[in-house]
């Protein structure tokens, strides 16, 4: 039999060679597949990032960050009302709702070295409310706050949570201005005032077309520009310790940081996004704060080991792979 | 005169000249332009996957599984020849994407890389569209031909090169699978066809035509060949599908289906789109019936293989009657390529596979400006005020009320159904149906007479 008789068969085999290739790398890629360390060395942060495939590479040198999390929880009940109404999907996406969203999150954070995400109900969120914040974190995605641990006092749990230590990252609607009940949701007068002692918070449905010039946007690698519901930094109190970083229209950031007591509320400004998932979970896992600086970064290229020194902060945040990352991970120095 | 092509050999001078000029050409497209729209989709996926994730854990797939596994691999290659960039997010143009388009833009090195994946995938395409003909006609110079007019389609080479859609592998899957029966390999016909369903769901429209034609030529071995085939499309899909079912996600794959039947933004536009897809694809499905069971029951030939490759081609020809987007429509163009030499229908149908080509192409054309943004940021061809002013003008209300971009989609899509709808009337015509008609018409109108 000629070779050219046999194309077929060949071709075939190629191409599903390919595909069921593909399929064994999905099965069998992890974390674990790339590493990154790094520790303070003559005045500086000695680092490596190793991959066995090329990839770019950025790392960051933060300074009074929030310091390592302890625990993450993402807060959902269906048995509750919501605020956040459905993001922007791709065509022939599916819909981003807030529960897609949820179950995006393990995920999300398990690729940035984070691996204790939970999910918490109203009722799981008063239990964590109750605990010393510190060290902890919750994500509200629902642009409001359950009954159990918010009655749209400054007796609230979830404001003394805050103020105890607790980092609250808050999506999908106007801070603080909404109380999810099981069957309602009860409007709050003046509620972003309990978490940043001012009415600071702007209109829902516009964008930023520019950058915040503090180096995050490239460092984090951020990507959303959606600016509905953002902090208004200029309406801030004066004596206020905040970060705004990402994108910005006038004083209106795509993320701003706040402190709060010893804790911080960071508001994700915008319609629930894929980029905007992305961000987010930038933040948490380098564990930014409202008084972190940017030290410095760098970025590089990498195919299996590349080291290198960067100036001294508490910490490091790698990201591989630029916008579009596979692997992140924070290491806090000890100095 | 003597046909550059008529060399006996398959390397002779006319081959080398399609194959230099058809991979020179995708480079040269894939260098210079590329619509970030979808490519960005890629690489978040890529990225997803090199994570640990699986295709849907984290957002930004949607599709049936098998092209994410191809980006698996594809994303493996990226990493061992060295591309380690693989896009950056433009502040200047995120006003772009209030227009439904992407700040997101590929590198240089990203993009020829999968010019060059997709390359490999529409040479294999043309192979297989030479071997078959080469099959069923017997015929060196005619599969040459045909090899040409596949690999040299502007088309197929600016929806892999520009717009980095897949649906190469699509129609080279399928034709693929034409093949595989034709040679009786049923077994690799049934895995190839399950790979070609699962990768985009057009391909399954044959089901009906790859059945008749193994009852037909089967003889006493029909059912064996059919269970073998059988077999082979399920062993596949359970391969294919069992990463998803482990992880609960096989609802999450269909995705794509479900969100374009239900979703739509509500205006105007998208209503008449959304209702005349649900109006006009189950009258296409009916005609489908009938051209299966006019296949089954009245069809006779001596060469069952010609039987099925002009089946296959009818069948196609239906389903794109519903105008399609730019990348669907490649899935046609092998058929008609094969259908063209082997029934000697290259006369009748050049004038409406040019069409078809020229309204393809128009439609993507309407995103000249940013399949241009490569060149302004990472190759300072252009400058960035200049492309600015281009995109002004392609998005600017112009004629009517209308863009330049919206006329030209709009016009596009007129220009390639009149080929498609052309080219349908040329197979009903040799198929004998409208001699048919005309016989029926007059016959009517000499008994009125009487």
């Amino acid at each position: 039999m000629k070779a050219g008789e046999l194309y077929p068969v060949i071709a075939a085999i190629a191409v599903l060679a390919l595909v069921l290739g593909g399929e064994v790398l999905m099965v069998t890629a992890s974390h674990d597949d790339f590493s990154s360390s790094a520790a303070e060395r003559d005045g500086a942060i000695e680092y490596s990032v190793g991959s066995s495939l090329s990839h770019e590479y950025c790392v960051a040198s933060l300074d009074n960050t929030l310091g390592d999390l302890q625990s993450l929880a993402v807060y959902y009940d269906p048995s509750y009302k919501s605020f956040a109404e459905n993001g922007v999907a791709a065509i022939g996406g599916r819909p981003l709702d807030e529960e897609y969203y949820v179950q995006q999150m393990p995920a999300t954070f398990k690729m940035r070295g984070i691996d204790f995400c939970e999910t918490a109900d109203a009722q799981k969120l008063r239990d964590i409310a109750s605990s010393p914040g510190a060290g902890s974190a919750i994500i509200i995605l629902s642009g409001s706050l359950p009954d159990t641990v918010y009655d749209g006092t400054s007796d609230s749990l979830i404001l003394s949570w805050i103020s105890s230590g607790g980092r609250l990252y808050w999506v999908g609607g106007p801070l603080g201005s909404y109380i999810a009940h099981p069957d309602s949701l009860e409007e709050v007068e003046d509620g972003a005032s309990l978490f940043l002692r001012s009415e600071c918070i702007g209109p829902e449905g516009i964008n930023a077309y520019a950058e915040v010039e503090n180096g995050y946007r490239d460092a984090l690698k951020l990507q959303s520009n959606h600016l509905g519901w953002a902090v208004d930094s200029s309406l801030l109190p004066d004596d206020a310790v905040s970060l705004s970083i990402g994108y910005c229209e006038g004083s209106l950031s795509t993320i701003t940081l706040v402190a709060c007591g010893e804790g911080a509320v960071c508001v994700v400004a915008g319609d629930y996004t894929i980029r905007q998932r992305m961000d987010m979970a930038q933040v948490v896992a380098a564990c930014i704060g409202p008084e972190t600086v940017l030290v410095d970064y760098e970025e590089g290229k990498v195919k299996g080991t590349s080291t290198g020194d960067i100036a001294l902060g508490d910490s490091v945040y790698i990201t591989l792979g630029g916008f579009y990352p596979m692997y992140c991970e924070r290491h806090e120095v000890a100095r | 005169m003597r046909n550059i092509f008529d060399d006996g050999k398959f390397l002779c001078k006319g081959m080398i000249l399609v194959i230099v000029v058809g991979i020179a050409m995708r480079l040269f497209l894939g260098w210079i332009l590329e619509y970030n729209n979808d490519i960005i989709a890629w690489a978040m996926t890529m990225g997803n996957l090199q994570a640990g994730g699986d295709l849907y854990s984290m957002a930004g797939y949607y599709y049936t599984p098998v092209w994410g596994y191809m980006l698996g691999s594809f994303g493996e290659f990226l990493g061992l020849i060295g591309v380690d960039t693989w896009a950056q997010v433009f502040t200047e143009i995120l006003y772009t994407e209030d227009f439904t388009d992407e700040a997101g833009v590929t590198t240089v090195g990203f993009n020829m890389a999968l010019t060059v994946f997709y390359l490999v995938g529409d040479i294999l395409g043309a192979f297989a569209v030479y071997w078959l003909i080469k099959r069923v006609t017997g015929e060196v110079r005619k599969a040459k031909i045909g090899f040409a007019i596949y690999f040299l389609a502007i088309h197929l080479a600016m929806v892999g090169a520009v717009w980095g859609q897949f649906d190469t592998f699509s129609a080279l899957m399928a034709i693929l699978c034409i093949c595989l029966l034709v040679r009786g390999n049923h077994l690799l016909a049934g895995m190839m066809f399950s790979a070609a369903c699962l990768l985009k769901a057009f391909p399954a429209v044959l089901i009906l035509v790859l059945i008749i034609y193994i009852y037909r030529k089967g003889g006493d071995m029909w059912v064996r060949q059919l269970l073998m085939s059988i077999a082979g499309a399920v062993i596949m899909a359970g391969v294919l599908m069992l990463p998803l079912i482990m992880g609960g996600t096989v609802m999450d794959s269909m995705t794509f289906l479900t969100a374009r039947a239900e979703g739509g933004s509500g205006d105007v536009g998208d209503l008449i789109l959304k209702y005349s897809m649900l109006t006009i694809y189950p009258v296409l499905g009916i005609f489908e019936l009938i051209l299966a069971w006019f296949y089954l029951k009245r069809y006779r030939t001596e060469d069952e293989d010609k039987g099925l490759l002009w089946f296959s081609l009818m069948t196609m020809l239906i389903l794109f009657l519903y105008p399609s987007t730019p990348q669907y429509i490649l899935l046609l163009l092998p058929f008609v390529v094969v259908g063209m030499m082997v029934f000697d229908l290259q006369k009748a149908m050049t004038k409406p596979f040019i069409l078809m080509v020229v309204g393809t192409v128009m439609m993507m054309l309407t995103c000249l400006s940013m399949t241009t943004v490569t060149n302004v940021f990472y190759m300072d061809m252009i400058s960035f005020a200049d492309w600015q002013g281009l995109d002004e003008f392609v998005r600017e209300p112009m004629i009517l009320g209308y863009s330049i971009s919206r006329v030209l989609a709009v016009s596009g899509c007129v220009v390639q159904s009149a080929g498609v709808i052309w080219m349908n009337l040329i197979a009903l015509d040799r198929m004998g149906t409208l001699q048919w008609v005309r016989e029926r018409k007059q016959r009517k109108a000499a008994t009125q007479q009487d």
